[in-house]
């Protein structure tokens, strides 16, 4: 196993650079893939770890899920959030989604930013998304201590 | 083996293009589970961009045709970068290891102490007490057009041994054998050195686009299965001592001509 | 007044969502056409409808719409403008079909690729677009199959054959007879606050709806 950061490369530069290969032959030879290993003579043909990377995916976004609302948000400061929050299902990131869904912080987050979150996982909600129906519960709370009308607001979820 | 030490010197036209820095431990199921936020929060200022990635990792045994998967599903885990404003600098933590990756290395008083930031807030953060790899890894590309040897053959400019066949020039009928002639090349070498393993990839590399070739060294110094105490000081210093063959392995990889044409500083030890 | 002309009244800068009803072809006053009007910042109001087959649409409020406001309360307004400004990401492939039923969006938040002949109309494009986030505009099991739909559906159905392929066409014919959601009741429920509106609820605020259009 190399010693890497997860992927093949990080530097742009060297992503658009493989090692050369002979038509006929497989894919590119990476990194992660057979080693021969010489030790003490001895040719093996050792245990590899063949790790198959997905694209990054930016989570940054997420930061703006916890930020405090200073003023009534507008929808184009939800839109980062769903369309990240898309862009990750897109991707079949549902894991992924779902971790982001258990480690909100609903005492931190305004209203719409809950219900960007809700909603637009909303049709993934039963089977990948383990942690929605429990963000619902916690968001149908936190609306209610601050006195804001959660039946309405979470109209339609179930 | 000892390696052969050289004059230290820092190239002004530095073929390195990414240096990668890694401590794997035990999994820490903490990061799976949930954010790792508190991890971000330390790193925010320095690090504040952030990007995700799914790892899935399957283990194959066998040889040949007959190898199979060793577990029924492959593990899947999660890889949090955390990224630098000039994406020069990133920090990847998963459950099973923190990175550091630089793509404009200079210096390694530059790397190390970043490198022991990302240990100190795992350490400090998850309580981790063992570590199993620890690997530092300099990858070197070497492009003739960008440092004026457009037309210099790699013969002139690499080590014997770098090139193997390709320059077994008693295959062919002619002087020598034409480098136009060699579609592909790369080999991966290991050996133990005096205080860690070296993983030497290298190789005839092509741009994508272009079809422009390049040479690759790619050097990786580790130590690898091992139960060790996650003791900072002590992983400081076998990365100290990994970062020193660095140059050593290099300059014993290259001849003297693309030595002097990669315009080498030198430098205090 | 439940909707307003825009030179009477302009869909001001506190409005986020609302929706936009008028007559695309002034010689046909009893054709209406309905899409979705929302504000992100401040910026103007944008106008997201589906013009026609295959023709999603995403661009400044035609100055002879009428608009209302979206009933719902102000946090989901804000969501649902939110969500509207991206749509042309997502579902920009969207054919056009009188038969309005299943699932429109995949759990991505695409627009499904519905069997030949099935579609959407720039009406039941808003219903669906609202049913993907969890908002029942209409109640769609209460809503009879008109007589005088069959008339409209076989009109349309002989504009698009000049627009879709014959196999398209051929399939929708299938459909005639249908429910059809007109556009008055659709802006029925996007400005009503008390959704999932039954049909006669949905009629009775789209007759003031067209009230107010043939008012000017």
């Amino acid at each position: 196993m190399p010693t890497t950061a997860g992927d093949d490369a990080f530097s742009q530069k060297l992503k658009q650079w493989g090692y050369a290969m002979e038509k006929s032959q497989p894919l590119a030879i990476t990194s992660a893939d057979h080693q021969l290993i010489v030790w003490d003579g001895q040719l093996q043909d050792n245990t590899v770890s063949s790790a198959q990377t997905r694209p990054s995916v930016d989570i940054s976004w997420f930061d703006r899920v916890m930020e405090p609302a200073t003023r009534p948000l507008k929808p184009a400061d939800i839109m980062p959030v769903i369309a990240g929050l898309t862009n990750m299902l897109k991707a079949n990131y549902f894991e992924e989604v779902d971790r982001l869904l258990k480690s909100v912080k609903t005492s931190d987050a305004a209203p719409e930013m809950l219900v960007a979150l809700l909603r637009t996982t909303y049709p993934v909600r039963r089977k990948p998304l383990r942690h929605w129906s429990k963000l619902l519960k916690d968001v149908r709370a936190e609306l209610s201590a601050r006195h804001l009308d959660g039946e309405r607001i979470l109209r339609g979820l179930t | 083996m000892r390696l052969k030490q050289w004059d230290h010197v820092q190239y002004v036209k530095n073929p390195l293009v990414e240096v990668v820095a890694q401590v794997r431990f035990p999994r820490v199921l903490e990061i799976d589970d949930q954010l790792p936020s508190d991890f971000q929060r330390v790193l925010r200022e320095d690090y504040p961009l952030l990007e995700t990635q799914e790892e899935t990792l399957s283990v194959l045994i066998g040889q040949g045709q007959n190898k199979i998967m060793a577990d029924d599903l492959p593990k899947r885990i999660t890889v949090y970068h955390f990224i630098a404003p000039d994406r020069a600098w990133r920090i990847s933590l998963s459950s099973e290891f923190v990175a550091l990756t630089c793509t404009k290395y200079e210096k390694w008083e530059d790397f190390q102490p970043r490198m022991m930031t990302g240990l100190e807030a795992v350490a400090k953060l998850y309580s981790v007490t063992h570590w199993t790899r620890m690997g530092l890894r300099y990858r070197n590309l070497i492009i003739r057009e960008d440092i004026g040897l457009k037309d210099v053959p790699w013969r002139e400019l690499l080590a014997p041994f770098l090139l193997g066949v390709s320059i077994a020039d008693s295959f062919t009928e002619g002087d020598y054998i034409p480098e136009i002639d060699v579609l592909a090349a790369q080999s991966y070498v290991s050996v133990l050195l005096e205080n860690c393993v070296l993983g030497l990839r290298y190789g005839i590399v092509r741009k994508e686009q272009t079809g422009d070739q390049g040479y690759m060294i790619d050097a990786d110094f580790y130590l690898d299965n091992q139960i060790a105490r996650f003791d900072l000081d002590a992983i400081k210093q076998h990365l100290d001592r990994f970062h020193a063959n660095a140059g050593a392995v290099f300059r014993g990889c290259i001849q003297q001509h693309l030595h002097n044409a990669l315009g080498p500083q030198p430098i205090s030890s | 007044m439940v909707v307003h002309r825009q030179s009477v009244q302009l869909f001001d800068s506190d409005e986020v969502l609302g929706v936009a009803i008028g007559t695309p072809n002034l010689t046909n006053p009893q054709q209406h056409h309905v899409g979705l009007i929302y504000r992100i910042d401040d910026s103007g109001p944008r106008f997201c409808h589906l013009a026609w087959h295959f023709m999603l649409k995403d661009e400044p409020l035609p100055e002879l719409y009428l608009w209302g406001s979206s009933g719902l309360d102000p946090v989901n307004k804000v969501f649902m403008a939110a969500y509207v400004a991206l749509l042309k990401q997502n579902a920009a492939d969207v054919p056009y079909g009188i038969d309005y039923g299943g699932i429109y969006f995949d759990d991505q938040g695409r627009y499904i690729v519905q069997p030949v002949g099935r579609g959407l109309t720039c009406a039941t494009f808003i219903l669906a677009v609202f049913t993907r986030n969890g908002f029942d505009l209409v109640k769609t099991d209460s809503w009879p199959e008109r007589p005088d739909d069959v008339q409209w559906q076989q009109q349309i159905i002989d504009v698009l054959t000049r627009h879709a392929s014959q196999e398209h066409v051929e399939a929708i014919r299938q459909s005639v007879g249908a429910k059809r959601f007109r556009p008055g009741e659709v802006a029925a429920g996007v400005i009503s606050e008390n959704i999932p509106l039954d049909f006669s609820a949905a009629q009775a605020l789209a007759q003031e709806i067209l009230q107010d259009m043939y008012k000017h």
